[in-house]
């Protein structure tokens, strides 16, 4: 029996299985850190999905108008408090004196030029009217 | 063996010390391969159970986890701009199983600071049940989750459930409908899109504004309290597109707990209901004749007398002496003025007409539900006659209003849609009156507003044009209830070139004093419908024309006028 060789095949197999045991203890904690930082973003996706949905609730617009309108006094707008640029009428500036920022200066000289008597469109400038237009009879039929 | 034989008798002495030496040698190699053998049998035992301890630390959670998904996954919805409407959340449960459960006293000890709410007798008692489950607390937060879960204890139990979320509970609930715990759309687009749902990752949008739809609603509900209805619908819709941007109907419910409304209140009225609209249908009938070439809008009728037809007279809200144009008729909505016109266009015209319209036929929407017009077997001459006016033909709120839209878009009737597109996408148009007349009925339809009954739902700078409609609703003996009213009024803008459509209703408004008593579309819906625009107008990107260029050209027409020779 060769008796050097038993021992080196035992001490052989002994580190093998040394080698496969931490092998595999690293394998575990390399899943176990898998699946915490899974749980981790599964964690956070849950609360991503609950701020979206808080977010959702807050964004309701009933709510936003009520609180626009206690707290801000606002309410709802009013076709005249809406215009064009064009339908502005020209305001003159004296002329700028610091030319350092060239576009907004080059934006006020344009606007300056427009035309005074600007071309205005009536879309209604081909609609069809009624011959005669009689007095409104009661205003409350059906 | 006579070779042993001889060793062991002929050289003994010396040869039992060899013997000795080998025997010893051999016992002590048996020796430490037995205690190498017993060592590594230890070693392995040793270190299977640190890995088993190790194991069960690290996934110490895992045989206690219990996630119950009770739902497949469904897709979100949201409006045009990115709202959100529907989504899936998750909500956790905690409960327990305790026979795992090792000191019930213990165990509720320690999750209690997590459970504000939750008493520690009725805990204890649970966790002492000896049954295979018990709940501990519904619908526990991501941190009372994360914090128990965290505390490894024995026996508990996490069921995690997905719920389907509202978050604008009320305000949807016609228009998105809801679904059952397994993910199932039941009702509104929920079933409607349901296969879409369950297939798409992505969030799905839909054609509504969650702006429109608020402002929609807010007002109807003001005017349903206003004049005491029983019931209010509107929808608001894209001319061009057919895209609902708006549905409401009142009462409604939440969609969260659908059983808790009653059934008036599940019932869409704008997509499931039939209704004798009343004059709110009198534009089609005097499109069809301005197409035909029978009348035109400054044609004269005489209809100071009711108009006889098949034993039954015909008359007038009020009755007009003078005889007045196409104009007036629509302007004072005229039943006698549109009966004559109908009995101009004839029975089989009429038809033919409506039919085009879709007024026949089951609208083909994304809408689960949508209800079959009702047509009158018998079409006389007196069916002709009411048809034209808005009685004894039962159509959807959706039909009439795809319908008018048709009559100002330029002439192409659009089936309404509740998903998203643009102008420029392939879709499905039907000419059905031309664009000569399209710009006619734009400016009759102004003229009521301007002019006529529609006068309250006028917006300076928004131009609305429309018609206002005020049926009986029939009763129950036969025959029609004159107080119980069906009030509505229709309205686009602006009148120039029509970008949205506004229908609304209201069911059975009682009159005010600030009405005069009167509970027409004209008192009650009208007003109704012009804060609607007014509000919705600079969300959908609706300019106000310009009020300077009108009031020049109104003061340049006032001055060539005084100057003209009178």
């Amino acid at each position: 029996m060769n008796v050097p060789l038993n021992y080196i095949l035992v001490g052989l197999l002994f580190v093998a299985w040394i080698g496969l045991f931490s092998v595999k203890d690293a394998a575990r904690e390399t899943n176990a850190r898998a699946a915490d930082l899974e749980r981790t973003v599964s964690l956070e996706h849950g609360r991503i999905d609950d701020l979206m949905t808080e977010w959702a609730i807050l964004n309701q617009p009933a709510y936003l108008q009520r609180l626009a309108q206690v707290n801000l006094g606002l309410n709802a707008t009013d076709p005249r408090q809406i215009v064009t640029m064009s339908a502005l009428p020209p305001v003159m500036l004296e002329a700028p004196t610091d030319t350092s920022s060239g576009t907004f200066f080059a934006s006020v000289e344009g606007y300056l030029q427009m035309p005074q008597a600007r071309e205005r469109h009536d879309p209604y400038a081909d609609m069809p009217r009624p011959m005669v237009r009689p007095q409104p009879q009661s205003g409350v039929g059906d | 063996m006579a070779h042993g034989t001889q060793s062991r008798f002929g050289w003994a002495g010396h040869g039992t010390e060899f013997f000795e030496n080998e025997a010893l040698r051999r016992a002590r190699m048996r020796l430490g391969m037995l205690t190498m053998c017993v060592f590594a049998a230890f070693t392995i035992v040793g270190l299977r159970l640190a890995d088993i301890s190790i194991a069960v630390q690290a996934n110490v959670d895992e045989p206690q986890v219990t996630v119950v998904e009770q739902a497949r996954h469904r897709a979100e919805l949201v409006d045009r701009r990115g709202n959100l409407l529907a989504r899936n959340i998750e909500i956790v449960s905690l409960g327990a199983d305790p026979r795992d459960v090792w000191d019930p006293v213990d165990t509720a000890q320690r999750m209690l600071p997590y459970l504000p709410d939750t008493d520690e007798d009725r805990m204890v008692r649970r966790l002492s049940s000896g049954r295979h489950f018990v709940w501990l607390e519904r619908r526990i937060s991501p941190q009372q989750h994360y914090d128990i879960h965290s505390l490894g204890l024995g026996g508990v139990r996490f069921i995690t459930e997905q719920r389907r979320m509202y978050p604008h509970s009320n305000m949807l609930a016609h228009l998105v409908g809801y679904s059952d715990v397994d993910g199932e759309g039941l009702s509104g687009l929920e079933l409607g899109l349901n296969d879409t749902l369950q297939g798409e990752a992505a969030p799905v949008a839909l054609s509504i504004d969650l702006r429109v739809q608020h402002a929609l609603r807010d007002e109807l509900a003001a005017a349903m309290e206003e004049f005491s209805a029983i019931a209010a619908a509107g929808v608001v819709m894209n001319v061009n597109t057919g895209e609902v941007l708006a549905l409401v109907s009142l009462p409604d419910f939440d969609p969260h707990d659908p059983a808790s409304g009653s059934s008036m209140a599940r019932f869409n009225q704008i997509t499931s209901g039939v209704f004798e609209l009343g004059s709110v249908v009198k534009p089609l009938t005097i499109a069809q004749a301005l197409e035909i070439d029978l009348v035109n809008p400054d044609t004269y009728l005489d209809v100071s007398q009711p108009v006889r037809v098949a034993g039954h007279s015909i008359r007038d809200f009020h009755r007009i002496e003078e005889p007045i144009s196409v104009w007036e008729v629509l302007g004072e909505s005229s039943n006698i003025g549109t009966a004559q016109i109908a009995g101009m266009i004839g029975r089989e015209r009429q038809r033919s007409f409506l039919q085009e319209i879709g007024f026949f036929d089951q609208q083909d929407i994304e809408m689960p539900g949508a209800a079959y017009p009702l047509v009158p077997s018998n079409w006389g001459p007196l069916e002709t006659a009411t048809i034209s006016f808005g009685h004894g033909l039962s159509v959807t709120p959706l039909h009439l209003t795809s319908a008018i839209a048709a009559l100002v878009n330029g002439g192409y009737m659009i089936e309404p849609t509740f998903e998203p597109r643009e102008e420029t996408d392939d879709f499905a148009r039907r000419r059905v009156i031309s664009e000569e007349t399209s710009h006619q009925m734009r400016a009759l339809m102004r003229y009521v507003v301007t002019d006529g009954t529609g006068g309250n739902a006028d917006v300076p700078g928004y131009d609305v044009a429309g018609k206002t409609g005020t049926s009986e609703k029939p009763a129950e003996g036969g025959g029609y209830d004159r107080d119980r009213l069906l009030s509505s009024f229709v309205g686009t803008f602006p009148a120039s070139d029509p970008e949205i459509i506004v229908f609304a209703m209201l069911d059975e408004p009682q009159g005010q004093d600030h009405t005069h008593n009167f509970a027409t579309g004209g008192w009650t819906v009208a007003p109704t419908v012009g804060r609607v625009i007014e509000r919705i107008a600079p969300l959908v990107g609706v300019m106000p024309v310009d009020m300077e260029a009108r009031s020049n050209r109104a003061a340049e027409s006032q001055q060539l006028a005084t100057l003209s020779p009178q």
